[in-house]
């Protein structure tokens, strides 16, 4: 016990110390920035200035204090504490507040020998050797006019039976133009008409992929890692579909071209439980465009049809001009299943998402919420562990939507009113999520980003979650990736931090048995 | 023969005064860019067009860089990538961001040949804050600068908030 409390004597005279030295780049400041902004802020990446030593950090040093400050960076649209979900990009207060007083005191080097060692960038795939690769089959130069560009393209699998697929992986040809991209399957041909109709590679689609699709994959932000779906649990790529990738291209001055590929991983052992598909979608005014979303989003064919019983909205899907609005969708699911992933999708008026599910017995889980939301940073979020939701629950989404003068992004100035479309000047309000068949346990399996399998939280491996366990994740605690010591094991969502976060995935298994 | 001169230098007076844009006074178009900032990227071609449009004799553009690791390869390499039509200068030591009293980049300050700035700010209002981009762009500030002093007529003193990359101002202690 001795030496615990000494250290945390320690801690507490250096935090209370008011002539305590400031901090110095090497010792402090380097680890966090390795391991935070270099995987996007580094040559050929899309992350504008390279962060990858001493003077180019201290040269931004006053803008890296705002931007973190601030919360800008590292970019990160879901509130933290509101639900966990696999690589979250945030930075801890007083990794913040180590960085603030570095700048203050003139942005000391400090000892180049403490220096955090640069996390390893992988240049080829992170997951392996990929089962199926296809590629763009041509380059593709955006327009340079600093306007966004969303171009789908449309890429024959020529697979001549289904396929079972583990993982999907996104592998910009452009790191520094592609800002995200929406993965799917068509097997009606509809994407491949529209690629033939337009004389450039592609065909520019906004919304989404602007054809049905019989499948969604995890999709790709920039310095995300693609995540494996755990054992028995996957999507299943149909025979003779085309791949359909949606690129955004970011707003640039100048007409540079990308042709990117995706590496498909297919599952060793066979599914036992196919992934399936749940979303929200607004009540429009024909009605029609509504069965349509039902019938494409909501996966009515797998595990003998939908989940969800009905949908109830508050209102039509209308958005005056001049107005803020708010939408409250309900779904009544009929039977117990397992969410997976959950990705809200609305347009320029958006403005914040608040997604959470009630069980019969009045409980609550929060799913997702984002209270600034941005279009250009959308992205698929896996949870930590899979959330259970039982019959009889309902799934509440509250959505709202700025179109004032107030909202800089709103396409119409003066406003104009808004509804249901895949134009930039309409509006969405989609949030597909993953699905599959509760079954008992799902709730104790962690999921996770790039190899390693399921995470368990027996760290000495003698079969038992117990005390021992809870002793040797103490000890690691706090540890970063930079850090000598650091193990994989003991950071259960793979963010690189070993933090609070990891001690509640900790204390739910363990409190699971 | 004396008159004949008077007369030629009148001539050549009136000629000089009435060429290029046809103002008095010349006034200056400082920018400051960060090679590296996206901002300052975004606004390249914004900057091509105001200069196709109003640069002259008396409306001179300069593009300034003020980062640190700025060096005159970084900034020709800038120049030629984003085929900048005007002169750039490097300002490492922070010379011309003292004088002119500049924070960001990208910011512009328009001053006259006393380095009495007549306007400081942002281009236009492309971006309300950091990365939310108007879809809509409804304030061209520097455009309306210059349009007041192509026509002969010096606006008042104006400063708007510029938004881009903060400027790092000078480190303080290299080593503890
Ligand atoms: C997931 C990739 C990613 C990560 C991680 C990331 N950035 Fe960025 N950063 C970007 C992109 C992309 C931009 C350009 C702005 C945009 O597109 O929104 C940017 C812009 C910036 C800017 C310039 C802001 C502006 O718009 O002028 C700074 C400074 C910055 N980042 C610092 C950081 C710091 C410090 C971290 C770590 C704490 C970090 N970034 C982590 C992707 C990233």
């Amino acid at each position: 016990m001795r030496p615990i409390s000494l250290s945390i004597l320690a801690i507490l005279l250096a935090v209370a110390s008011p002539h305590a030295k400031p901090p110095t780049f090497s010792e402090h400041v380097s680890s966090i920035i390795y391991n935070n902004c270099t995987s996007c802020h580094r040559n050929g990446e899309i992350g504008p200035m390279p962060l990858t030593n001493y003077s180019e950090i201290a040269a931004y040093a006053d803008m890296i204090k705002h931007v973190t400050e601030t919360q800008y960076m590292p970019p990160w649209k879901p509130d933290y504490n509101y639900s966990q979900h696999i690589g979250a990009r945030t930075l801890t207060k007083t990794e913040i507040n180590t960085i603030a007083n570095w700048v203050n005191a003139g942005f000391p080097q400090g000892d180049i020998a403490l220096e955090a060692s640069m996390p390893e960038f992988p240049t080829g795939s992170v997951l392996g050797t990929p089962d199926l690769v296809l590629t763009m089959a041509e380059p593709f130069t955006i327009r340079g006019d600093n306007e966004d560009q969303y171009q789908v393209f449309v890429i024959p699998t020529h697979l001549t039976e289904d396929r079972e697929v583990e993982a999907v992986e996104f592998r910009p040809g452009n790191s520094r133009i592609v800002h995200h991209a929406l993965i799917g399957a068509d097997i009606t041909g509809t994407a491949r008409q529209r690629d033939l109709e337009t004389p450039e590679y592609g065909y520019e689609s906004f919304g989404a992929f602007g054809a049905p699709t019989a499948v969604v994959l995890p999709g790709y932000t920039p310095g995300a890692k693609p995540s494996i779906y755990p054992k028995g649990v996957g999507h299943i790529l149909p025979k003779n579909s085309d791949l359909l990738i949606q690129v955004h291209y970011a707003p640039w001055p100048l007409a540079e071209s990308d042709q990117s590929s995706i590496n498909i991983f297919f599952k060793k052992e066979p599914i036992e439980r196919e992934v399936g598909f749940i979303s929200f979608a607004p009540l429009t005014t024909d009605g029609k465009t509504l069965s349509r979303i039902f019938r494409v989003l909501l996966g009515e064919e797998r595990h003998g049809g939908t989940p969800v019983e009905k949908i109830r909205i508050n209102d039509i899907f209308i958005i005056p001009k001049d107005r803020v609005k708010t939408f409250h969708t309900t779904l009544f699911i009929n039977r117990d299943i397992s969410l997976l992933s959950i990705y809200p999708h609305m347009h320029l008026l958006g403005k914040s998402w608040e997604i959470y599910a009630t069980d019969p017995q009045g409980n609550r889980t929060n799913l997702i919420r984002i209270e600034d939301w941005d279009f250009n940073w959308q992205g698929n979020y896996t949870f930590t562990q899979y959330q259970k939701i039982t019959a009889g629950s309902q799934i509440h989404a509250i959505t709202t939507y700025d179109n004032t003068t107030n909202n800089p992004l709103n396409p119409n100035s003066p406003p104009r009113q808004s509804t249901w479309g895949e134009k930039t000047t309409d509006e969405m309000l989609l949030a597909v999520m993953e699905y599959i068949p509760y079954r008992p346990g799902d709730e104790n399996i962690a999921l996770t980003v790039g190899r390693g399998g399921e995470i368990s939280i027996d760290f000495n491996g003698n079969g038992q979650k117990d005390f021992a366990d809870f002793l040797l994740f103490v000890q690691n605690f706090g540890l970063t990736r930079s850090d000598a010591s650091y193990q994989r094991h003991f950071d259960l969502n793979g963010d690189g931090h070993i933090n609070f976060t990891d001690f509640i995935i900790f204390a739910n298994q363990f409190s699971a048995g | 023969m004396h008159k004949m001169i008077t007369k030629i230098f009148w001539i050549v007076v009136a000629l000089l005064l009435s060429s290029g844009s046809g103002l008095c006074t010349p006034y200056k178009i400082y920018i400051f860019m960060g090679e590296t900032c996206p901002i300052s990227r975004h606004y390249t071609l914004t900057l091509k067009e105001l200069h196709a449009q109003y640069a002259s004799e008396k409306l001179e553009f300069t593009g300034i860089f003020p980062n640190r690791l700025s060096t005159p390869a970084t900034i020709a390499a800038f120049k030629e990538k984003y085929a900048l039509p005007f002169t750039c200068i490097g300002d490492a030591t922070h010379t011309w961001v003292n004088r002119l009293g500049a924070t960001i980049t990208p910011e512009v300050v328009v001053a006259d040949t006393s380095h009495t700035a007549i306007y400081r700010g942002r281009i236009d209002n492309t971006f309300a804050s950091l990365g939310k981009r108007r879809r809509v762009i409804t304030e061209h500030d520097l455009a309306d600068v210059l349009n007041a002093l192509k026509n002969e007529k010096t606006p008042a003193f104006r400063q708007t908030r510029a938004i881009g990359c903060i400027i790092t101002s000078g480190q303080k202690t290299k080593q503890e």
